[in-house]
C-alpha cells in the first residue's frame, strides 16, 4: 500500500529535472519550441511546472542568452505566472533574492514588469574561501551573459575562490556544487590563467556526475562559457 | 504589462514555498562522498586475525 507524499518537494524536484532537460535540449537545439511556455503547456502538474520555472530561475533564459533561441509571449507569460504563484518573499536569503532579481530583470527585457530595486551586493571577497565558494555555488545562475553582477568587484576577483571550491567539491564528490562552481570558474577566468583546468573538470563531471539533468545543464552552460573565453586555460 | 493570471492557481502556501526554497537554494552536501582513510579499520583487521581460532589439525590415523 502506498501513502501519498504530503510534501510537494518530490513533485517539484521531478518537475525541475524535467525543465532542466527541456532547457538543455533547447541549448543543444533539440527542443522545439525551446521556451518555458511549451514546457508549461505540456506539463501534467501545472503548479509543479511553475515551481520548476522558479527553481531554475534565470537559467530558463539560458537558451536565449547563449544561443539566441526565441523567447515569445507564451514564455514571458509562463515566467510571469511562476512569479505570481510563487512570489519572492522578504525573508529570502541574499542568494535567492539575487536570483529572483536576475530573473525579473530578464523578464522585464521581454515585456515583463520592471524589477524592483537590486538587493544589496553580496560580499564574497571578505569571507573565508569555503564560505565564499558556497555562496558562489548558490549564485551560479547569475553567470549568464548580460546579467547584473551581485558583487561590488568584477567576477575575476573570485576566480581563486571558485577554483578552490571546485577542487574541493570534486574531491568530496559533491557533483552538484562542483558543476555550479565550474560556471564561475569558466566566467571568472576569462582573460586570465586559471589555476585549474576547468575543461578537464567538466569532462570528469560529465563522466562521473550522475544522470541529473540539473547537473548536466550546469555542465553545458559552463562549457559554453568556457568556449567563449579570451584567455588561456592553465 | 499587467500581471495576468495564466492559470487559476492560487499563490503557493508555506509548505510549497519551503519546498521551492529547498530546491532552489540547495546547499552543498553535508557529508562528503569521498573515500576517507580509516586507521581504526587496520586495528580491527589485526584484532580479527589475532582472535581467530587455531587452525584445525589433521586427525591422526590409528
Amino acid at each position: 500500500m502506498s501513502y501519498p507524499d504530503a510534501s510537494p518537494q518530490a513533485d517539484f524536484a521531478a518537475a525541475a529535472e524535467a525543465l532542466a532537460r527541456h532547457v538543455l535540449g533547447a541549448l543543444k537545439g533539440t527542443q522545439e519550441p525551446p521556451g518555458p511556455g511549451a514546457f508549461l503547456a505540456g506539463a501534467a502538474d501545472t503548479k509543479a511546472a511553475l515551481a520548476a520555472v522558479r527553481v531554475l530561475g534565470p537559467d530558463v533564459f539560458a537558451p536565449l542568452l547563449l544561443t539566441g533561441a526565441p523567447f515569445g509571449a507564451a514564455d514571458r507569460d509562463a515566467v510571469t505566472e511562476a512569479f505570481r504563484v510563487f512570489p519572492p518573499l522578504p525573508q529570502d536569503g541574499e542568494e535567492v533574492a539575487w536570483r529572483d532579481h536576475a530573473a525579473a530583470t530578464l523578464l522585464a527585457r521581454h515585456g515583463g514588469e520592471p524589477p524592483g530595486a537590486a538587493p544589496p551586493p553580496v560580499r564574497v571577497a571578505s569571507r573565508p574561501w569555503r564560505e565564499g565558494a558556497r555562496t558562489l555555488a548558490r549564485l551560479a545562475p547569475l553567470t549568464l551573459p548580460g546579467l547584473p553582477g551581485p558583487f561590488t568587484e568584477p567576477p575575476a576577483a573570485h576566480l581563486l575562490t571558485a577554483c578552490r571550491g571546485l577542487a574541493r567539491s570534486l574531491l568530496r564528490r559533491d557533483h552538484t556544487t562542483a558543476a555550479r562552481l565550474a560556471r564561475w570558474a569558466a566566467l571568472a577566468g576569462r582573460g586570465a590563467r586559471r589555476p585549474l583546468d576547468v575543461a578537464t573538470a567538466l569532462r570528469h563531471l560529465e563522466l562521473c556526475g550522475g544522470s541529473g539533468a540539473r547537473v548536466a545543464l550546469d555542465i553545458e552552460i559552463a562549457r559554453r562559457l568556457l568556449a567563449g573565453r579570451e584567455g588561456r586555460t592553465g | 504589462m499587467s500581471v495576468q493570471a495564466l492559470t487559476r492557481l492560487t499563490p503557493a502556501v508555506a509548505a510549497e514555498r519551503a519546498a521551492l526554497t529547498a530546491l532552489a537554494d540547495a546547499p552543498e552536501t553535508e557529508i562528503s562522498g569521498a573515500p576517507v582513510y580509516a586507521p581504526q579499520a587496520a586495528g580491527l583487521a589485526l584484532l580479527l586475525i589475532l582472535a581467530s581460532p587455531k587452525q584445525p589439525s589433521e586427525p591422526r590415523d590409528k
